[in-house]
């Protein structure tokens, strides 16, 4: 099952590279070298191109959600250079040179085992969409501040919006996975 | 995408010379661009309709925070989180600390700039009243030179600036002061965070025995720029604090008042909440004295 899945996500990943490459054969294209998840890549895009568009359908990193599409929402959030930012309002040639962490970048790392679980614990999770953003905040506190309290925790993951649970269950899910981690992202 | 990527141009010259040459070609066309967070919101909605964008992250020299003696200086492009980090900023000018802090939230912080906030001249941006309370100058540069001028007299009408039309903020510098101030800064939103304030001030006010020696106040979302009240500060220069004279200075105030009306809000509600905002400064200043 989970095979499958991978599957037609790299599928739609290739479909929508090979339809921009398709419709960029034009001279306003420049080259765009990255470090994505510790990993070098390089891009052919249109420098006002968003990040997160070129995330999700040059790069197939479609763990970065579209919300709003104007900074008002944090479901496109990721980290450049460990530095907590809107995708949606980052011009892509802002980023050449840059180190970006996407929430792929925490697949099977400790981090993602904590927060995961915290946020699977204290049901922080409930559609879902919010939640890839609402973990990037999470770490970037944590990666500055091990031991939050409750009201640090709330102006950090202020710019994150979710319309299902409330935000208490995702204070206490951040509160749960501070505790266990101790420390370690620091 | 709503807007059409493929249709806008962006260069981003390392060096400010390069930066200024550009601008002054063709100032019409360039459109500067530092951290984005009001752009690429207007691109989005359509509201924007320059295609050229020169962008300024690559000029080393326009960011970071200098302290020397007689000022904190800070390059244009710093963005809100280098303020929030910068500890002579948060002890000495904790309203222009404030102001960072609850501009939008972390994601906005780290990416909006403080020249960007004065260059866009909202009427509603939050940090230009801390930067009024503190007297602060900011330094134009173009390729004809570089001026300093007061930050009060930098905003000329609603989104207009004294700027010329091909000069650039490079950076702003607030003047440290070696007597004690009370700092007072408020700011009235829908909600705390990613929120533009209905209405907010920020004040710097010297006290002795009751009696104010020295005020500068500095309003947002009241008046079709960022206002310095400057009949108000002279009103409050040399009155004794007490009861009695707050209720006459919020009287007086409320007299002079001209609010504007705008999407967030209406010109009523802000006399009421502008007067509110101004008798509860007040009152901490009374406060502080007890």
């Amino acid at each position: 099952m989970k095979k499958v899945k991978s599957d037609k996500l790299a599928t739609k990943a290739k479909s929508a590279t090979k339809a921009k490459s398709a419709k960029k054969k034009d001279s306003n294209l420049v080259s765009i070298n990255f470090s994505l998840n510790g990993k070098q890549v390089g891009v052919r895009v249109h420098p006002m191109d968003r990040l997160l568009d070129v995330l999700r359908d040059e790069l197939g990193h479609f763990g970065t959600k579209e919300g709003c599409g104007e900074g008002e929402c944090g479901a496109c959030s990721v980290l450049i250079d460990d530095e907590l930012v809107n995708t949606c309002l980052v011009p892509v040639l802002q980023v050449s040179g840059r180190k970006i962490r996407t929430i792929e970048a925490l697949k099977g790392g400790k981090e993602l085992a904590a927060l995961q679980n915290a946020f699977v614990v204290q049901n922080g999770t409930q559609c879902g969409f919010c939640t890839p953003g609402m973990i990037m905040a999470a770490v970037h506190l944590l990666e500055t501040n091990a031991q939050p309290s409750e009201e640090q925790i709330r102006e950090a993951m202020a710019g994150n919006l979710c319309r299902c649970t409330g935000y208490v269950k995702i204070v206490k899910a951040v509160q749960m996975a501070a505790e266990e981690i101790g420390g370690g992202l620091l | 995408m709503t807007f059409h990527s493929s249709e806008l141009q962006m260069n981003a010259p390392v060096a400010l010379a390069e930066v200024l040459e550009l601008y002054a070609q063709k100032a019409s066309k360039w459109k500067l661009f530092a951290g984005g967070t009001d752009l690429m919101v207007e691109l989005h909605a359509g509201h924007c309709h320059q295609h050229q964008f020169l962008s300024l992250h690559r000029v080393r020299e326009l960011r970071g925070i200098h302290v020397d003696e007689q000022f904190v200086t800070i390059g244009a492009t710093s963005t809100y989180r280098d303020i929030v980090n910068n500890e002579v900023i948060a002890n000495e000018f904790p309203n222009l600390h404030q102001a960072a802090r609850w501009t939008g939230a972390v994601a906005i912080q780290s990416r909006g700039t403080l020249g960007g906030n004065i260059g866009n001249a909202s009427p509603a941006a939050d940090s230009p009243p801390a930067l009024i309370s503190y007297n602060s100058e900011i330094e134009l540069a173009s390729v004809r030179g570089r001026r300093w001028v007061r930050y009060s007299d930098f905003h000329t009408g609603y989104k207009t600036t004294c700027a010329a039309s091909d000069e650039i903020i490079t950076r702003v510098r607030i003047p440290r002061r070696k007597e004690k101030f009370v700092h007072f800064y408020k700011k009235v939103g829908p909600r705390k965070a990613l929120a533009i304030s209905k209405l907010s001030l920020a004040a710097a006010v010297r006290l002795e025995n009751k009696v104010v020696c020295e005020v500068s106040l500095g309003f947002a979302s009241l008046a079709p720029t960022v206002l310095k009240p400057v009949s108000i500060e002279n009103d409050l220069l040399g009155v004794h604090l007490s009861v009695d004279s707050i209720k006459q200075l919020r009287e007086k105030f409320q007299q002079t008042l001209r609010p504007i009306t705008d999407v967030r809000s209406t010109a009523e509600y802000r006399a009421t909440v502008a007067a509110n905002l101004f008798e509860e400064f007040l009152k901490s200043l009374l406060s502080c004295c007890e």
